[in-house]
């Protein structure tokens, strides 16, 4: 029957653009140069983002709290602040303080002593339950993403794998806070929001959709920049020379897309099996004795090999002004830096947050950032 | 409802399917239907069609028809093409009358000379297509001119002399009308033949050597098949069948005309092609030839029969043969590609959530590090060794995945050698009484090493299974085996439906498609003890010698098969629902049996056992190296007594060293452990075991 239906498909649609995975190829030609790169001081539990202070320290989000690094290496770390939720995206805004994505409640403004100043919580009369991103853009007006009105930020993999029609917003409101609106509905996990290097544009990553899209500021125009990665886009930062970075959660399979389609038996899977047990992208690419393997993972003479089916991965790629990807940092299924959800400039390095294997990593300089 | 879908799934009428496919003879499927269906309509059309004269006579009236068809088959399927054959009939047909009533040679010499005239025609052709490499196309063109035009000379000049001939003797009357049990003499001649050729081309080595040089001409001079003997031989057997048809009309008919056999080559050529024989040679057979003829002619005289006109009944047969041939096109190209699709036949599994493997949850298959310090012993020497043993001097013996037996020698095996080279993918090992290693091999069957390294086949077949469409008795994947104390082998074969690199698949099925084969070293015999067994794969004669363990890796279960004492020949399961896939089960020291684990079970896995349309959709839709698969990538050992109680386990968390353990051996106050996938044999101390013990001594006493 489904072959039937797909004959039926093509012929009538002729034109649909088919949403497979693309080849790794071009800029995202697989490499090691991720793996090359330093880890900086001690494991942090799940980190999730990064912001520079103004005070120059390095604020990181960890489960409910938000750490104050600071040192060569940000290695010594104090909690800056203890919040409600799980705490997601960070930025600091240009007048000093600290704006977090806090699951369950929206966004909150702390002071540069960690105290709450500011919150939004709601927009276009509902709850922002589910806080994924914000930016700030030089004007001061604040762009922040919520991710889907049925999953916290935390049930990243449920809301991804219940693949229900996209829910996110992206919603925008002044420097205080205050006239929140909804700019873009129907987003599926926007999980990325920079402002443009012009300033005219809002660029979101949906992960789910896979896709990187521009919203223009003024009016309703949407754009999309590139329509399909062969991962799940994460969050996007500004490089200091115009151009942009973007995370990937994990690369895509063939496997994973299939069970998403197999509407019956993955309901079934997320209703008796264990989520970190699920068919599905993970974060942490350490083997669960009992996660589900595919043929190609089988060793092979004590040899993972790089190019198996990947169940975590670690990519890291270089956009240009117009958001064409110009290179990319890999970390293969035998690689370390694994689960990447943001990777930004800090100074003069470029750090990127391994969320699966709970550690910051230092880019590699030279060839690895500018070439990929 | 869910009860009807699992019976369906587990006794799919697509597993008949899929092995019918398989069969060569499913090939002709097109032409035989169309056969039947030809044959049914005129019966049904034509009044008294089906009455016996009725029949004799289309019989008469056929068999030369398809001898001529089987001619030209010969030339089709050593890749070439014989037009001369019409023409070489024709020519006989008046040789024979000519010699025989006009010269009045005796018959038995006629008969030889003109089978003699055919073959030297086919000579002429064979010869100059073989040495003088001229196309055949043309040159048995040129010949089909040269002796049609030689045939109108002659029966012209011989019009009043054939004219007026009488008929011979009654040999040669019995030959023109005569009929044996109701069968024409002439039908019985093709029948004869046609049975003939076919053993001559597929059991007989020069008419093997025929289709190998029609399939490939350059494989057939690489297997030093003389190429050009062979196609002239296949021209003078053409030319020879043509004249023998040619003799059997002149018996029925007395008469040569202008008109005879015209256009005959033609009709057997589409023939040939309605058949399903390549063009391109190599592929076919003679019943296809005689099929196609059959339809054919089946078809013209039919529809003279029916009234219908010449030139109509011409276009009728052309459209039918060109959708024939088409279909048949069609089919023989995509048979493999339906095979394919319908082949994979998945069954319904239920699985209950098995014993926890948490390092804290205190039931025996707790993970532990027991094996995380285990010593590497032939890192990188060895790949993939699925199954190690010991001798009685402590040498290690293992296997190698290019078909070696690979020898550690004592006592620090740094030093490797190849004990024995017998190819195939060898797998589990025993030692007999007479310390002769016997091995299992994938693709192969079973064989032994005597102390000496001479290689001996122990058996490589078994009793085929009367009820199965597919000939079973060829051992497809041969797994472990362990020798009783009577000296019988007892040994597993793991599939009888997929070769050892479709593992997968034969996991994705879950269907009983195993073996526990017994050989008798004594009477030489093999025969198949239990079938329909799920992937049975480690073998181990109990300490007591009463009884046969064996583990079904993808039902996850120990079995026991009495073969003596007062339950002998009955079975019962002994472990169910382990955590993990059962792989080679051994003895250990203290009276209990070691068991590796090649993966765990993962929940997700077990989901999909219940759910073959999942499975089905999954080979069918994503690439191999995508398929979910079970949980390989990780094993432990446990170990296990006679009453079925699991007692401990031992583990590599992260399967660093030892991801997939497929056998464990204890020998002397060590376990050592190997990996079908793996480039080292691991091995650790183990505490509490008798440092003296060895599996030798435990099998054949001290001897």
């Amino acid at each position: 029957m489904s072959l039937l239906g797909d004959i039926i498909d093509r012929v009538l649609f002729p034109n649909r653009e088919l949403h497979v995975i693309p080849v790794l190829d071009g800029a995202f030609s697989p490499n090691q140069r991720l793996d090359q790169g330093r880890r900086l001081g001690d494991e942090i539990e799940r980190p999730d983002d990064i912001a520079l202070g103004p005070d120059g320290a390095l604020y990181v989000s960890t489960g409910n709290r938000i750490l104050r690094c600071t040192g060569d290496d940000f290695n010594t770390r104090a909690v800056f602040a203890t919040l409600e939720g799980p705490v997601g995206g960070l930025t600091s805004s240009p007048d000093g303080r600290l704006l977090a994505c806090v699951s369950g409640v929206g966004l909150v403004a702390l002071s540069p002593v960690g105290k709450i100043v500011g919150r939004l919580e709601s927009a276009g009369g509902e709850r922002i339950a589910c806080p994924l991103s914000v930016t700030v853009a030089t004007d001061g007006a604040i762009y922040l993403t919520d991710g889907s009105r049925s999953n916290p930020p935390e049930l990243w993999l449920t809301d991804l794998m219940q693949n229900r029609p996209p829910s996110g917003r992206l919603i925008g409101c002044d420097s205080s806070l205050g006239g929140a609106r909804v700019s873009a509905d129907k987003l599926a996990w926007p999980l990325g929001v920079i402002v443009s290097a012009d300033g005219k544009e809002v660029w979101v990553a949906e992960s789910w959709a896979h896709r990187l899209t521009a919203f223009s500021r003024a009016g309703d125009h949407r754009r999309v920049i590139v329509k399909n990665y062969s991962g799940y886009p994460a969050r996007l930062a500004r490089a200091a020379d115009g151009g942009v970075w973007m995370a990937f959660l994990a690369l895509r399979t063939q496997l994973t897309e299939f069970v998403l389609r197999e509407r019956a038996f993955c309901e079934e899977m997320m209703r008796t099996v264990p989520s970190e047990l699920w068919i599905g992208p993970a974060l942490d690419g350490r083997l669960n004795p009992r996660e589900p393997t595919q043929i190609g993972r089988i060793k092979k003479l004590g040899i993972q090999k790089p190019w198996a089916p990947p169940r975590s991965y670690g990519l890291v790629a270089r956009l240009d002004a117009r958001g064409v990807a110009t290179g990319t940092l890999h970390s293969r299924v035998d690689g370390w830096v694994h689960g990447i959800t943001t990777v930004r400039p800090i100074g003069s390095r470029v750090l990127a947050v391994s969320k699966g294997r709970d550690c910051l990593v230092e880019l590699p300089v030279g060839r690895g950032a500018e070439e990929g | 409802m869910i009860s009807l879908q699992r019976a369906w799934h587990r006794h799919s009428p697509q597993l008949f399917l899929g092995e019918l496919l398989e069969k060569r003879w499913m090939e002709p499927i097109i032409p035989f239907t169309l056969t039947i269906a030809v044959f049914l309509a005129f019966a049904v059309m034509i009044p008294r069609y089906l009455t016996a004269g009725s029949l004799q006579e289309l019989m008469r009236n056929f068999a030369e028809q398809g001898m001529v068809a089987v001619a030209m088959a010969f030339s089709v399927l050593s890749g070439g093409i014989d037009l001369s054959v019409g023409a070489v009939f024709a020519m006989s047909n008046f040789l024979a009358l000519y010699l025989y009533l006009i010269v009045g040679l005796p018959l038995p010499a006629m008969i030889l000379l003109v089978v003699l005239f055919g073959a030297a025609m086919g000579a002429i052709n064979g010869g100059l297509i073989a040495y003088g490499k001229t196309r055949p196309f043309l040159t048995t063109l040129v010949v089909l001119i040269i002796v049609r035009a030689a045939y109108n000379k002659v029966t012209v000049a011989f019009t009043d002399e054939l004219a007026s001939i009488d008929s011979g003797s009654s040999t040669w009357d019995f030959m023109g009308s005569g009929r044996v049990v109701g069968i024409p003499f002439n039908m019985l001649v093709l029948i004869l033949l046609a049975v003939g050729t076919h053993f001559f081309l597929t059991r007989i080595k020069p008419g093997v050597h025929i289709m190998a040089v029609g399939s490939s001409r350059k494989a057939a001079r690489h297997a030093g098949v003389n190429v050009k003997r062979v196609l002239f031989s296949a021209y003078v057997m053409s030319g020879a069948i043509a004249a023998l048809a040619g003799i059997l009309y002149a018996a029925r008919q007395n008469s040569s005309g202008t008109d005879t056999g015209v256009g005959w080559e033609i009709n057997a050529l589409a023939a040939v092609v309605l058949g399903g024989i390549s063009l391109a040679g190599g592929r076919g057979t003679i019943a296809r030839a005689v099929m196609g003829a059959a339809i054919i002619f089946m078809l013209t005289s039919g529809m003279v029969r029916l009234g219908i006109s010449g030139n109509l009944t011409t276009a009728i047969i052309g459209i039918i043969l060109l959708l024939a041939v088409g279909f048949n096109v069609k089919w023989v190209k995509n048979k493999g590609k339906v095979l394919q699709k319908v082949y994979v036949t998945p069954s319904w599994v239920d699985f209950e959530p098995p014993p926890s493997v948490e390092r804290s949850s205190g039931t025996p298959f707790a993970e532990n590090d027991r094996l995380k310090n285990a010593e590497a012993i032939a890192l990188n020497m060895i790949e993939g060794p699925e199954d190690i043993i010991l001798d009685r001097n402590d040498n290690l013996y293992t296997v190698n995945r290019n078909g070696s037996i690979i020898r550690f020698l004592a006592p620090d095996y740094t030093v490797r050698e190849e004990f024995a080279r017998i190819g195939g993918r060898p797998l589990g090992l025993a030692f007999d009484r007479d310390q002769n290693l016997l091995v299992c091999i994938a693709g192969m069957g079973v064989y032994g090493v005597k102390p000496d390294r001479s290689v001996f086949k122990v058996t490589d077949r078994t009793t085929r299974t009367r009820t199965r469409l597919k000939d079973d008795s060829r051992l497809y994947l041969a797994d472990d085996l362990d020798v009783a104390p009577d000296g019988k082998i007892y040994f597993s074969e793991a599939s009888t439906r997929y070769e050892l690199t479709d593992w997968a698949l034969d996991g994705f099925e879950g269907r009983g498609n195993g073996r526990l084969i017994c050989h008798d070293p004594k009477t030489g015999t093999t025969k198949t003890v239990l079938k329909n067994l799920t992937f049975p794969n480690g073998i181990c004669i109990s300490h007591d010698g009463q009884s046969v363990l064996w583990a079904s890796t993808w039902l996850c279960q120990i079995n026991r098969f009495w073969i003596s004492g007062p339950k002998a020949g009955t079975s019962e399961i002994l472990i169910d629902n382990l955590p993990g896939y059962c792989d080679n089960i051994n003895r250990a020291s203290d009276g209990k049996y070691w068991l590796a684990f090649v993966g765990l079970r993962t929940p997700v896995y077990d989901l999909a056992m219940r759910n073959p349309v999942f499975r089905t959709r999954m080979v069918k839709q994503i690439p191999p190296d995508e398929w979910l698969c079970p949980g390989i990538n990780y094993g432990c050992v446990v170990k296990f007594d006679d009453n079925g109680v699991v007692t401990e386990s031992l583990w590599d968390p992260g399967g660093l060293s030892h991801p997939t353990i497929t056998s464990v051996r204890e020998h002397k106050g060590y376990l050592y452990i190997g990996g079908l996938e793996n480039n080292r044999i691991g091995r650790i101390r183990l505490q509490d075991a008798d440092p003296t013990w060895e599996a030798h001594k435990s099998y054949w006493g001290g001897a």
